[in-house]
């Protein structure tokens, strides 16, 4: 089988997973939160509103400045930064990589982010952004095991790992095709995979059918964390910006017990 | 399954705040921020003023709706008293259970993790009292099953009634 053929099947499959987890654990759960407060309203007359728009401000807070983090640990905020950041950097370069270099460039024949600029300029962010991501995985790695005892109901170590392979095995992944296409004219800008692709080389392992394996391993396990996303404490990646933005970081509790504290008087 | 949970009196109430530091200090370890709020309001100007207080945590209801709410099933009942409790290591403080409950009882810790009143689960329910309920000098705040916290507010309603004969205290009670 074509190992995008594979890759493709796969997408299928953990889509799929990733959709049914989605609707189970996001959508039902936000459509149930809905139906109660619009129940509240209209049995008991509350008049708080059943979704509240959230402030810019909060939104900015909350979900890219992240500041109740940064309130907690600079530490804590610095390396969950380079996580968000560094993922959702690379998540969007991915996206942009998939519909310009492979769909618009096979079905269009757009080249710009094939074979011109635009190629140069995706290849180096995402080279950035996973190095980004890399860096704030392994500080948070390393420091889950040295202060395992504080740290154990606050992050789950197989999460990280999981998501530490994904990263690592995409820069080998690049490291390896590079080690076989070493006259690509954009190899200085993966400056990564380009740096480790001569070490890989004199280490005899960069051999096409090692590439493919490492390729095959790496879409597995990205796939396999798309899907396990909302099964898992990934699922704060939807819910937190939602429910913390809507809850106007907290402010949305205060409105409700003022207004059952209106009803007694 | 026996449900436990609060009788609130607010005609008791005199809003000290008692019930609060209580709960903090009985739950130190493990509380980050406040578990029992106390509402102090007031409306109207002198000589027509009229005010309550309102102390406020989790009510532990029967049919939870923060419980159903959360994407991590990190919310859970206990099957002996009805406590309804978070746990901390699956949580990963969404806020949809504060979104969900009808007294926004849900406070997002200082650990980024929800907390929320655990009916002091390590005091032994039905022999000891609460935290908050043991401190309060009015007896303003009652737990127990919820059967006999019926029992009690009918019991506090008749009283009041014998000598207390506003109009919308008789109506209230009436209503209910």
């Amino acid at each position: 089988m074509d190992k995008f053929t594979y890759f493709w099947s796969l997408i299928i499959v953990a889509g799929t997973i990733f959709l049914i987890g989605a609707y189970k654990n996001v959508f039902l759960k936000i459509y149930y939160i809905v139906w109660v407060n619009r129940r509240l309203q209209e049995e008991n007359g509350a008049m708080e509103p059943v979704v509240t728009i959230p402030e810019l401000s909060t939104v900015i807070s909350e979900a890219v400045l992240q500041n109740r983090i940064k309130n907690r640990s600079t530490f804590l905020w610095s390396r969950h930064s380079l996580i968000f950041f560094g993922f959702m950097a690379l998540f969007f370069f991915d996206c942009v990589y998939t519909v310009f270099g492979h769909y618009l460039h096979h079905y269009l024949h757009y080249d710009y982010f094939v074979n011109g600029p635009g190629r140069a300029f995706l290849k180096f962010c995402m080279e950035l952004s996973g190095a980004v991501l890399l860096l704030g995985l392994t500080a948070g790695l390393i420091h889950r095991i040295i202060f395992a005892e504080q740290e154990r109901t606050l992050i789950d170590v197989k999460l990280i790992i999981l998501l530490w392979v994904v990263t690592l095995s995409g820069f080998l992944t690049e490291a390896l095709r590079l080690a076989n296409e070493p006259n690509d004219p954009f190899i200085a800008y993966s400056f990564i995979g380009g740096n480790l692709a001569p070490v890989l080389q004199n280490m005899h392992l960069a051999g096409s059918e090692a590439a493919t394996a490492v390729w095959i391993f790496h879409a597995t396990v990205t796939v396999a964390f798309f899907a396990y996303i909302p099964f898992s404490k990934f699922v704060h990646i939807i819910v937190a910006p939602i429910g913390r933005s809507i809850t106007q970081n907290g402010s949305y509790g205060q409105m409700k017990r003022e207004r059952i504290a209106g009803g007694l008087l | 399954m026996s449900q436990y949970g609060f009788y609130f009196d607010k005609e008791k109430c005199v809003g000290c705040r008692a019930c609060e530091v209580a709960c903090q200090v009985w739950n130190d370890a493990v509380q980050t921020v406040k578990w029992r709020n106390v509402s102090c309001l007031a409306r109207g100007t002198y000589p027509e003023l009229t005010g309550v207080n309102a102390s406020l945590a989790c009510m532990h209801c029967a049919e939870s709706p923060c419980k159903k709410a959360c994407p991590r099933t990190a919310i859970s009942k206990n099957e002996d008293t009805g406590a309804v409790t978070v746990d901390q290591s699956r949580c990963v403080g969404c806020m949809l259970c504060l979104w969900a409950c009808p007294f926004g009882a849900p406070q997002l810790g200082a650990k980024g993790r929800m907390e929320k009143c655990t009916f002091c689960e390590e005091r032994p329910v039905g022999k000891i009292k609460r935290a908050c309920e043991e401190i309060c000098p009015q007896q303003a705040i009652v737990s127990g099953r919820i059967e006999d916290l019926i029992l009690h507010s009918k019991q506090v309603a008749a009283e009041r009634l014998s000598w207390d004969k506003r109009i919308e205290v008789i109506l209230g009670h009436e209503e209910e």
